[in-house]
């Protein structure tokens, strides 16, 4: 039931508790203290007015005595009762069973006058009542109002009335109520003050304890709250992080995998390269062989070619010596021609001789040109032979050149696919590296994922102790904490919690602020 | 005129052109042979050569004829002929690029020179003969070679 209220109102209920009880206390004890000073006042009167009776009761026993006259003795205690007072202005009077009024002190007009028809200003037959009472008890109290001295209207007054039944006197002694009242009231009033006083003093001060209780404990829920909730963001980023860091690396080992595989090629790879760079070296080298071959036999087919050209000069020399005999035997036919003319008819035969040599020499030269023209030809021919197999050598050089340089290169690639081999493999050992390490990773973030449930859970359950809190604090709200929270009804407890504790209003504010379980967080906390 | 010029000549090429000569003119036909120069003497006239003893002076038919001279070949020759000269006959050597053959040119091969073509002055020319699609320029080598400067020179050898 208690959980209703909030700890502040709580608090102050303890100093309003404690403060009514004291009322509750006091208020009992109220009417007792009334009546105890009531009573004692009645006593007092009694006591006095019986103290008056035995003033009578000696007067009267005097009387009997025979040391006076009852006439004497009842004058004497008339006198002595007219001048006993107490309290400065009380007094007693005396009157018969009639009712009539035998001494008065105050009232002396109503000496010996009858009292039946008086009345207070309510109505009220005193003095038929005195006489009542003491014919019923012989002594008793009765209230009425009555003219106080020194004041102008009646004022209650409460009379003890004791039956003196030797003379049939009443005798009377009473005391405003007023003054009791007065007396009552001064006392009650100083009992009131003090108690207002400490009423207000009890409420200030378990206000402000309650304040002093309260607001500290508004700021740790609210440390507490934020806290809980920094941590809660926290661990969902820790764990939303390291559900991608695991992503990510099992990603990468998947990544990695594929890169295996790569390399795993790559390396076959690399050794075929390997294997066929060494068989077109070896090609290269057969080739080389072979064009060394081609070119030594090219060297030899150049030698004889080079033979046969100088044949060919040799044989133009002799041709060319050829012509020449030939020409000159031209000439010398010619010569044996003019000769002839000259000896004009002893030469005609000679200059037919002479025409025959020049035809024979004409035929020589034509012999030894035609020759020539063939031996040219040949030359020609094998200059051509000569040129085609330079060509070719150059071409075969050309080509044990590029071979030479095939073999190079070849070499090189060969050199180089060993580093590359090489290579591979120290990638292949980096990346099973890589791949331990990242199946380290995909484990830490596993674990990391779980701590930050964990943390989550226990941030979780900060915030239910915080609600706790919370609750103790503020008062039980219409809602748990786990279950999914309608703003209506928070809001309508709301309005139900200030209404119930307007004095700690400012009060309620702030930890509602702060007490998130109608709000968002609530249902943040939810999707854990 | 055309009577005249039958008979049997020696031609000789000259600049790719076929020239003759009256055969009874050409005393000697020999093949090239170094030639001595002498100063002071026209620029056809190439000098003197010694042939058995006898120095015949030698000159060159392309230079006076006008035309460019010619390297000497294998078949240059010089034909010694004997002309006609102030008192007696002279033997003068020219120079040609190839001797071709004796001829026997009847009459009616023979034609008179046309006066235009030729880079020989028309002079010289006997006539122009007719062979075989061919034609030859017959020369008159007195005329050619009879020559203030050659007749001296034959006189002072």
């Amino acid at each position: 039931m208690l959980n209703k209220f909030k700890l502040s109102t709580r608090i102050l209920m303890l100093g309003v508790i404690i403060v009514i009880a004291f009322s509750a206390v006091f208020g009992w004890l109220y009417p007792k203290i009334k009546g105890n000073m009531y009573d004692a006042k009645y006593l007092k009167t009694r006591h006095l007015v019986e103290a008056a009776y035995s003033v009578a009761a000696h007067y009267a026993s005097q009387a009997e005595n025979g040391a006076m006259t009852q006439e004497a003795a009842q004058q004497q205690a008339q006198e002595t009762l007219q001048a006993m007072r107490y309290e400065s202005d009380d007094y007693f009077w005396i009157n018969d069973m009639t009712p009539r009024m035998i001494m008065h002190p105050m009232n002396t007009t109503l000496n010996g006058k009858d009292l039946s028809g008086i009345k207070d200003p309510n109505g009220k037959y005193l003095f038929n009542e005195f006489v009542a009472v003491c014919k019923k008890d012989g002594a008793g109290f009765v209230d009425y109002m009555w003219p106080k001295p020194g004041v102008d209207a009646p004022q209650p007054k409460i009379s003890y009335v004791k039956l003196f039944p030797q003379w049939n006197w009443v005798i009377g002694s009473g005391i405003y109520i007023d003054d009791v009242q007065k007396e009552f009231a001064g006392l009650f009033t100083v009992i009131f003050a003090v108690l207002a006083v400490i009423t207000v003093a009890a409420i200030a001060v378990s206000w402000l304890m309650a304040r002093s209780i309260a607001k500290p404990i508004d700021h740790i829920i609210q440390s507490l709250n934020t806290g809980s909730d920094e941590i809660a963001s926290a661990s969902s980023q820790v764990s939303s992080a390291s559900q991608s860091l695991a992503e990510g690396a099992s990603e990468q080992a998947a990544a990695i995998e594929e890169t295996s595989a790569s390399l795993e090629e790559m390396a076959s790879m690399t050794q075929q390269n390997a294997d066929n760079a060494a068989q077109a070296n070896h090609l290269m080298k057969d080739a080389n062989q072979v064009v060394q071959r081609a070119t030594s036999e090219m060297t030899d087919l150049t030698a004889s070619m080079g033979q046969i050209t100088t044949a060919s000069e040799e044989t133009q020399k002799i041709v060319k010596t050829i012509d020449e005999i030939a020409f000159q035997t031209n000439l010398l036919a010619l010569n044996a021609a003019v000769e002839a003319a000259r000896a004009g008819e002893a030469g005609a035969g000679f200059a037919v001789v002479a025409d025959e040599v020049r035809n024979l020499a004409i035929r020589a030269a034509e012999a030894a040109k035609n020759t020539s023209a063939l031996i040219e030809d040949t030359a020609k021919r094998v200059q051509d032979g000569s040129e085609l197999v330079a060509k070719a050598n150059g071409a075969f050089s050309e080509v044990a050149g590029s071979a030479s340089k095939v073999g190079d290169i070849v070499g090189e690639i060969a050199a180089a696919s060993t580093e590359q081999a090489q290579g591979v493999e120290q990638i292949n050992n980096a990346v099973t590296e890589m791949d331990k390490v990242v199946q380290q990773n995909a484990a830490t973030a596993e674990e990391s994922a779980s701590a930050s449930e964990e943390m989550n859970a226990q941030a979780e359950q900060m915030k239910h102790m915080v609600q706790g809190l919370v609750t103790l604090v503020e008062g039980q709200r219409s809602k748990s904490a786990a279950a999914p929270v309608k703003r209506k009804p928070a809001a309508a407890k709301r309005r139900v919690n200030k209404g119930a504790a307007p004095a700690a209003s400012s009060k309620s504010v702030a930890p509602e602020k702060l007490i998130p379980f109608g709000d968002n967080e609530g249902d943040a906390f939810q999707d854990f | 005129m055309s009577d005249s010029l039958a008979g049997k000549y020696l031609t000789f090429i000259l600049d790719n052109e076929e020239y003759g000569i009256a055969l009874l003119k050409v005393k000697e036909i020999i093949g090239m042979m170094p030639i001595t120069t002498v100063p002071q003497t026209p620029e056809y006239v190439k000098g003197v050569i010694n042939l058995r003893g006898k120095v015949i002076p030698v000159s060159d038919l392309r230079l006076r004829f006008g035309m460019s001279a010619a390297d000497y070949t294998e078949r240059t020759c010089i034909i010694v002929v004997e002309i006609q000269g102030e008192a007696a006959t002279i033997q003068i050597g020219i120079v040609v690029d190839a001797v071709s053959e004796v001829m026997n040119i009847k009459a009616e091969e023979v034609e008179e020179a046309p006066s235009f073509g030729t880079k020989v002055e028309t002079d010289y020319i006997l006539g122009m003969a007719n062979m075989d699609g061919q034609v030859k320029i017959l020369l008159d080598i007195d005329r050619v070679l009879t020559d203030d400067a050659m007749a001296k020179v034959a006189h002072a050898a």
